[in-house]
């Protein structure tokens, strides 16, 4: 019997898939081993207008550009520290085309520093365009864009959720995968705004009372299943006190005495977190000690929820920038499948 | 929501040229169906159909009318036919506010994506049919004996314990346990008459394969949870009005990783003519291994998100018929 399709994700339309080998323009002239800066940022440079047209790096410009972000994210700390004025995001999840709204709305990078959360693949449908654009960005501009690791940035997430399954739809093979969850692992899991806003994807542990705590952290490796890198990238915060068990049998979620008690022992003005959806796209628990910021408008190309940005500017005013869908011919932000004789 | 976008003062024109082109889009991504050049041999006399949509001046279909150019979103066309009155309205998910009013009456987290404002009604003087979250998810079950757990639970539990075991300031407590997989047995709300149970009564398959000219589709989700990144929970609804009879099948899905995969699928079958109304309530459910081993490919997991192909492969648990006849 023919019975129903899935309705997921299957509306918005898919575009036709640009040729992945060979097509830049005379990129392949510059070797990977080349030393000279002008000559890597000319690479960059065009690998970053090409991506900004939403075209796919080929697989030997990604493997050169894992290559060099490799080399400058390593370097950077398990609590990362980042200075004033700077507007954090939150979840992206291949909406490529609405994180170049996000870049007009909140002002283009280098001119505005930015700040990310994590989550940048699966479940939307550009993962391979959005995450090269972003670690394109990175390695041009390392101290302008700081970009965190989430959940999803994780082998066994990214099987499940789509980024998998985008690569090899458009290369062909898990290579460009295997390059870009090999990187995952060098990326920094916290970030410290000035010594005062403490951001990261999930949320607090149990087993981490101090930032310094973070610190001693091997972060480099495949987000575990459990302990306090697992928590920093999972947890929840709830309107009940304490630790909390999901019903699931695993993850956390903290009350706010939790992170009253945290915030205070760090001297920390707030915790600025992604990881949930909220309609609003910025969302304040535990009465503004803990924020949740979603960049993700209209999510999963469903789910009508705007998005947000967060700018904190030199004297840590905080302003919000909430923002809808852009807009784009031949995609309806409204999708209506054509009718079909389902049983 | 007062200070949507604070910064630009261009942005006004930007909204109202954004939403003509979302309408713009929208409208002419509706255009009907065209009916198929295989027409069906018997000619009855069709009910009368009515609505406030347009239709086609050559073929007489139907013409869904697009959605108020807002932003976000609202959606709600309906038709009639004959006595048979069928409405949708789709809109974004809930807001913080609402998603308070919603849990102080589920007195349970509601799903990731909550769509609370969605609905489906099929109305009838002596019948209505609603379909819609809110009383899907009062009937998930808030205390369930046999609670799903994720696959990696007792070593993620076993190793906190372990952990915290001399460190008495750390209080673990699992919270009030619900079905966290969002398993509902809902099966529409009815008022007015009564259903009577009948196993026998099946709805008929035949004529719903027949190209019929669709005059009325939409499809929605009710609410969708990725259960933590652990899989997915989706409640999701189709209808498609047809001149003599409307199918509507709402399905849930619900795939734990490395645990297990359940369909609940409620067919609701009116036939026009007859007045007559049948619904189905079917569950399927596997061990999440047992149908992995099924898989084949470079990305079996991928076959496991294709819900129409984990239908056609999961034993079915529970079938339970009912209908109900119209006539005066």
């Amino acid at each position: 019997m023919d019975l129903d399709s899935d309705i997921q994700m299957e509306d918005a339309v898919e575009q036709t898939q640009p040729e992945t080998t060979g097509k830049e323009t005379s990129l392949s002239q510059f070797p990977i081993n080349t030393t000279d800066p002008t000559t890597q940022r000319n690479t960059l440079d065009g690998w970053i207008e090409q991506l900004s047209q939403c075209k796919p790096l080929s697989e030997d410009s990604v493997k050169q550009l894992c290559a060099m972000a490799v080399e400058v994210v390593k370097g950077e700390e398990n609590v990362q520290p980042v200075q004033v004025p700077v507007t954090i995001c939150g979840d992206i999840h291949g909406q490529f085309h609405d994180l170049m709204e996000l870049f007009k709305i909140g002002g283009p990078c280098p001119d505005t520093n930015y700040l990310f959360m994590g989550d940048y693949v699966d479940r939307g449908y550009y993962s391979v365009e959005t995450v090269s654009y972003l670690v394109a960005m990175k390695v041009r501009y390392p101290r302008r864009i700081t970009i965190l690791r989430g959940n999803h940035e994780s082998r066994q997430i990214t099987q499940v959720y789509g980024f998998y399954d985008e690569c090899f739809r458009k290369y062909g093979s898990a290579n460009v995968w295997k390059m870009f969850t090999d990187l995952f692992d060098y990326f920094p899991i916290t970030a410290l705004v000035d010594n005062s806003i403490f951001c990261l994807h999930g949320g607090l542990s149990p087993m981490i009372e101090s930032i310094d705590q973070v610190r001693e952290l091997n972060r480099i490796q495949e987000v575990p299943h459990e302990g306090p890198m697992c928590d920093l990238l999972w947890s929840d915060p709830d309107d009940r006190g304490g630790w909390g068990i999901s019903p699931r049998g695993a993850g956390f979620t903290f009350g706010q005495d939790i992170s009253e008690q945290f915030n205070h022992t760090n001297g920390l003005s707030l915790i600025a977190r992604a990881h949930q959806l909220v309609m609003e796209g910025y969302s304040w628990s535990h009465q503004d000690l803990v924020v949740t910021i979603f960049s993700a408008p209209n999510y999963c190309y469903r789910c009508g929820n705007q998005a947000a940005i967060m700018e904190v500017d030199e004297n840590h005013n905080r302003d919000f920038l909430q923002y809808d869908p852009s807009v784009r011919p031949g995609e309806p932000t409204v999708t209506r499948k054509t009718p079909d004789y389902f049983l | 929501m007062s200070d949507r976008v604070p910064k630009y003062n261009s942005i006004d024109s930007f909204q109202i040229d954004a939403a003509r082109q979302m309408h713009r889009l929208t409208t002419s991504s509706r255009v009907p169906m065209r009916p198929p050049v295989r027409r069906t041999p018997e000619q009855k006399a069709k009910l009368p159909v009515s609505t406030d949509s347009p239709s086609c001046a050559s073929c007489g279909t139907v013409i869904t009318p697009g959605p108020v150019a807002t932003l976000p979103i609202k959606d709600t066309p309906s038709i009639k036919v004959g006595e048979f009155k069928i409405y949708t309205a789709r809109h974004p998910i809930l807001n913080a506010t609402e998603i308070d009013e919603f849990e102080s009456i589920l007195n349970l987290p509601v799903p990731e994506m909550i769509f609370g404002n969605n609905r489906v009604r099929i109305s009838h003087p002596k019948l209505e049919i609603d379909f819609c979250a809110l009383d899907a998810l009062k009937l998930v079950e808030s205390n369930p004996s046999n609670l799903i757990q994720v696959s990696y639970a007792s070593e993620w539990v076993k190793s906190r314990q372990h952990k915290h075991h001399n460190n008495s300031d750390v209080v673990l407590e699992m919270y009030k346990p619900f079905d966290w997989t969002y398993t509902t047995p809902y099966k529409g709300t009815v008022t007015g008459t009564t259903l009577t149970r009948d196993d026998e009564m099946k709805i008929p398959l035949e004529k719903l394969q027949r190209q019929d000219p669709i005059l009325f589709f939409d499809e929605m989700v009710l609410y969708e949870d990725e259960l933590g990144d652990n899989g997915i929970s989706v409640l999701s609804i189709k209808i498609r009005v047809m001149h003599s009879c409307l199918l509507l099948l709402q399905r849930l899905f619900v795939r734990v990783d490395n645990v297990l995969l359940r369909i609940c699928d409620t067919r609701v079958y009116i036939d026009f003519e007859d007045d007559l109304v049948i619904r189905e309530f079917k569950q399927q459910e596997l061990e999440y291994d047992k149908l992995f081993r099924l898989c084949t490919g470079n990305d079996p997991r991928k076959m496991m998100r294709d819900i129409n192909w984990c239908s056609q492969r999961l034993p079915v648990v529970k079938v339970e018929r009912e209908f109900a006849k119209l006539t005066t």
